[in-house]
């Protein structure tokens, strides 16, 4: 807790700051660049409106991660995201130059991942590319934290990946929702 | 020596950093213990490693979205902007529950259409919660006993008159910025637990009361020439805004 009156180092109320976040989530969810960005938009107009409901000095990003997980669920655009499930848009995000070595490996990674249950792939963005905590992303997908852990524990298992990766339409089994 | 037993979900959450110094050295005892364990978190991190390699240069923003984000910072400044000017606690020992008490009402209002509420709304939502504690708290008595024309021989505020039904729980006289404030804390009818605050002060509070809620609590505030009150409560804000109404109309001269 801050002590009052005292500057914080940086604006805790920027917003801007956590937009690429918001982006890469709203990638993640929607499968699709355009897609992504409208839900961003959206978000953020759902926030200016829902503006009273954020309680000061709790997590700004989680607060927003939130209302673009909210909007993405709670409209079609899931249904939308789940038809887009391809191995196509792995195989791009996987395309762009991260050295000869390692760009198999990345495929099949981004392949597993979008494999995975939506459940599954929002808590693993947000954990570990986000580097959300636990607390914040169980505010953010509002579920209690041993869900979250759960979720990521099978989730990290799928990703560890045993075969091949690249038997797409690939679905990850005994992903039974645990919320 | 045996290293200590950790559990899978404990090395989870040792990659994601979410253990303490001690939890993560006897994670890390164990790992370097069990090759095959180590491995698989080698692997977990290598997956977490290349997740975010995945995600470089994904998240540009359209210009539009960097417009409606500036929109929304200056939103959320302006409904927190009071918190400022209320965060210096006067009672030590409930600093943190007024603070954010304070912050919290300065969400509630449509900004466009209402001014921020007076400062001794905060106060009288202090009160509220302390009581609320003090209610829960075997070691402090509440007292019950009200005698309306002492207390308004002592603080000068003229006391409300109750409505039939409500029952007086506690009461409290303690100070303010604007001199002694009176708390009495009500069980009405329908047994809901509110609290009427009055101050002797010639506050900006509207003289038909005005609603505002955040959270689990409603105000609603007004003032009769000189002194201002503020009836506090768990319903909803159009509730209590009902129930000072009628109170206003009620008073006592």
């Amino acid at each position: 807790m801050t002590a009052p009156n005292e500057p914080l180092p940086t604006d805790p109320l920027e917003v801007v700051p956590h937009l690429s976040s918001l982006n890469r989530y709203a990638r993640v969810l929607t499968r699709d660049a355009t897609a992504a960005d409208d839900l961003v938009h959206d978000a953020l107009l759902r926030a200016y409106e829902r503006a009273g409901t954020f309680q000061a000095g709790r997590s700004l990003r989680a607060w927003l991660f939130s209302i673009v997980h909210n909007l993405f669920v709670s409209d079609q655009r899931r249904e939308q995201a789940e038809r887009r499930r391809d191995a196509r848009f792995a195989e791009v995000r996987a395309q762009s130059e991260h050295g000869q070595d390692h760009t198999l490996l990345l495929r099949e990674l981004a392949l597993r991942f979008d494999a995975l249950p939506e459940h599954q792939r929002s808590v693993v963005h947000l954990i570990l590319v986000e580097g959300l905590s636990y607390q914040e992303a169980a505010a953010a997908l509002d579920v209690p934290i041993g869900t979250i852990m759960s979720r990521l524990n099978r989730a990290r298992a799928a990703l560890r990946g045993s075969g091949p990766a690249v038997r797409a339409p690939l679905r990850v089994v005994g992903g039974q929702d645990d919320a | 020596m045996t290293p200590e037993q950790v559990s899978e979900t404990e090395i989870d959450a040792y990659v994601d950093g979410e253990l303490d110094m001690a939890r993560r050295l006897a994670v890390e005892d164990w790992l370097a213990r069990h090759p095959a364990e180590a491995t698989r978190v080698m692997a977990d991190l290598r997956t977490r490693t290349g997740l975010r390699l995945l995600c470089e240069g994904e998240g540009a923003v359209p210009p539009a979205s960097l417009a409606a984000a500036d929109r929304l910072s200056r939103r959320l400044r302006q409904a927190n902007r009071p918190k400022r000017r209320w965060a210096t606690p006067r009672r030590v020992t409930l600093a943190g529950v007024g603070g954010s008490i304070a912050a919290a009402l300065a969400l509630l209002p449509t900004p466009t259409v209402m001014a921020a509420p007076p400062a001794y709304v905060a106060d009288a939502v202090q009160g509220y919660q302390t009581a609320l504690l003090r209610a829960g708290m075997r070691s402090q008595a509440t007292s019950r006993d009200f005698d309306r024309s002492e207390v308004q021989r002592r603080t000068n505020i003229r006391v409300p008159r109750l409505p039939n039904g409500w029952e007086i729980t506690d009461v409290q006289i303690f100070p303010s910025d604007e001199g002694p404030a009176l708390q009495i804390m009500i069980r009405t009818q329908d047994r809901q637990d509110i609290s009427i605050f009055a101050v002797r002060a010639d506050s900006r509070a509207p003289q038909s009361p005005e609603a505002i809620r955040h959270g689990s609590t409603s105000v609603a505030y007004w003032r009769q020439h000189d002194i201002s009150y503020a009836l506090i409560g768990a319903e909803a804000p159009e509730a209590l805004d009902v129930a000072a109404e009628d109170f206003a109309d009620n008073q006592t001269d």
